[in-house]
């Protein structure tokens, strides 16, 4: 009976989107396993023994632990507003949960309204999820296409002095524009209400805290988990405030 | 190419360079496929419909704010990990906050000298193994355990998740930023004046505007800073030296040794 106007619950739980996220985890599962026999045999070429060979990967796996666990804090938080299918999609692969979160919000903004506000419909929903994978792809054309270029300008025998060069002539204009657009969104948020700047200010501070005691304390772990912390700590501040 | 070199000469890792600069894209292209694929099935066979224009409105709007992100990161990630891993690294992301972390560890575990084909391994090892537990994560704390997790929280709890979850992540997200490039106060500062001028000054003046506001935040940064901090011709080598630093000083490891004897 309610076929006609299926929920929003529905839209993003939505079969179709579960194909394509498990899709997605095939995917990286696959490549992971192509590059880990590659590397396998050339350990064997440059005389690593086994052990070494079991030991990096198992180090390696043991350190993403605490990260994969902070990722997955962060999607609960993604998990009303996206789905499961489009969280693990979204959140499995290049990008954040800071960069969805708001790339969703400008799509929600562009058709006249934002995340968690009750007029979205199913339709401006899958809108808002393939402007959110077409943005996605930014990162890979620009890796598929600036790889092979920037390998070229490697085996051409770039020196360092050069690299640095050039890698300063692009540090300074991105820094500045990431700068002020995360300043200006953020700002944006501290005017709307009271309660959304204490929300903010808590983040922010969770963040410093963490940050300063991984520090401290000499225990990068703690830093993979600040994102998902400070997102637990404000939103939690804000429940008890409104 | 590497067929003709002799094999004694050969780098070791001439194998594992032509395996990943073949399979890499090809598995990222596959990915972006299927990342893409969600949402057009609904449309295509799931009964949803969108307006062309809107989504291009849409995409633009995103463009706009993040598209600096997408161009800038590849270019500045590449001296660490060289060709074969970006195409890993910009599959699945969390790069400095998980594979970097996770190839440094796995080197030391070996007492891998930066800069040899051990090191190299190791850290290709090392992210092969992260990607493995990055997808087994998402498939049970987000796939299995999820929806059982949201079930649990109440319904308010979520409420307050869903209005939060914005100024939640900004705040963080910000002070990440200010704290990453702590060694560049000028552009902390110009960025938050900028940002109080937009948001209290510009934004109120007409809608247009407040749409507006973001996209003015990063044009009128990136031109007052450029304006600020354009160098003089004969001091250009010092200061590019120092602002490169600072910009690679959080990715430095021993990989971009690795990656400069390719």
């Amino acid at each position: 009976m309610e076929k006609t106007t299926s929920t929003l619950a529905q839209t993003v739980s939505h079969p179709l989107l579960w194909i394509g996220a498990i899709a997605v985890l095939v995917i990286i599962a696959v490549q992971s396993v192509i590059y880990l026999r590659a590397a396998k045999s050339a350990a064997v070429k440059v005389g690593m023994s086994g052990t070494e060979v079991n030991t990096a990967f198992r180090a390696g796996g043991i350190s993403a632990i605490g990260p994969s666990i902070a990722v997955c804090l962060v999607a609960l938080a993604l998990l009303p507003l996206f789905g499961t299918p489009s969280t693990i999609t979204r959140l499995g692969l290049i990008g954040s949960a800071a960069y969805e979160t708001i790339a969703a919000n400008l799509a929600l903004g562009v058709m006249g309204t934002g995340l968690g506000e009750p007029n979205v419909d199913g339709n401006m929903l899958v809108t808002m999820l393939l402007a959110l994978a077409i943005g996605g792809s930014g990162w890979m054309v620009v890796t598929l296409i600036m790889t092979p270029i920037m390998k070229r300008g490697l085996g051409e025998g770039t020196t360092t002095k050069t690299a640095r060069k050039r890698s300063a002539r692009w540090a300074l204009l991105p820094t500045a524009a990431l700068l002020g657009a995360f300043f200006t969104l953020g700002l944006k948020e501290f005017a709307a209400s009271s309660d959304a700047a204490i929300v903010f200010v808590t983040s922010a501070g969770v963040m410093l805290l963490l940050t300063l005691v991984a520090q401290w304390l000499n225990r990068p772990i703690l830093r993979e988990f600040a994102l998902g912390a400070a997102m637990i700590v404000a939103i939690a501040v804000g429940y008890f405030i409104s | 190419m590497s067929a003709s070199t002799n094999p004694t000469t050969a780098n070791p890792m001439a194998d594992f360079d032509k395996t990943t600069s073949t399979w890499g894209p090809i598995t990222m292209l596959a990915g972006m496929a299927a990342m893409l694929s969600g949402p057009l099935m609904l449309v295509a066979f799931g009964g949803y419909s969108i307006e062309p224009m809107t989504l291009v409105a849409c995409v633009v709007a995103i463009a706009a704010v993040m598209g600096v992100i997408w161009v800038i990161e590849p270019i500045s990630y590449f001296p660490i990990l060289g060709p074969g891993a970006m195409y890993q690294a910009f599959l699945i992301g969390n790069i400095s906050t998980k594979l970097l972390p996770a190839a440094v560890t796995a080197q030391e575990s070996i007492k891998a000298k930066s800069g040899t084909p051990q090191a190299q391994i190791a850290a290709a090892l090392a992210i092969c193994s992260a990607a493995l537990i990055h997808v087994i994560g998402l498939m049970l704390i987000v796939g299995v355990f999820g929806q059982w997790l949201l079930t649990v929280i109440p319904a308010d709890v979520l409420g307050a998740v869903t209005t939060y979850v914005v100024p939640a992540v900004l705040g963080a997200f910000v002070m990440q930023n200010v704290i990453g490039n702590r060694k560049q106060p000028k552009l902390i500062v110009t960025a938050l004046i900028v940002g109080i001028v937009v948001i209290y000054g510009l934004a109120p003046l007409t809608p247009a505007l407040a749409n507006a506001a973001p996209f003015l935040g990063v044009v009128l940064t990136a031109v007052i800073a450029m304006l600020m901090f354009k160098p003089a011709p004969k001091a250009e080598a010092t200061d590019s030296t120092v602002s490169a630093e600072a910009g690679a000083q959080q990715l430095a490891s021993p990989r971009a040794e690795a990656a400069k004897q390719d």
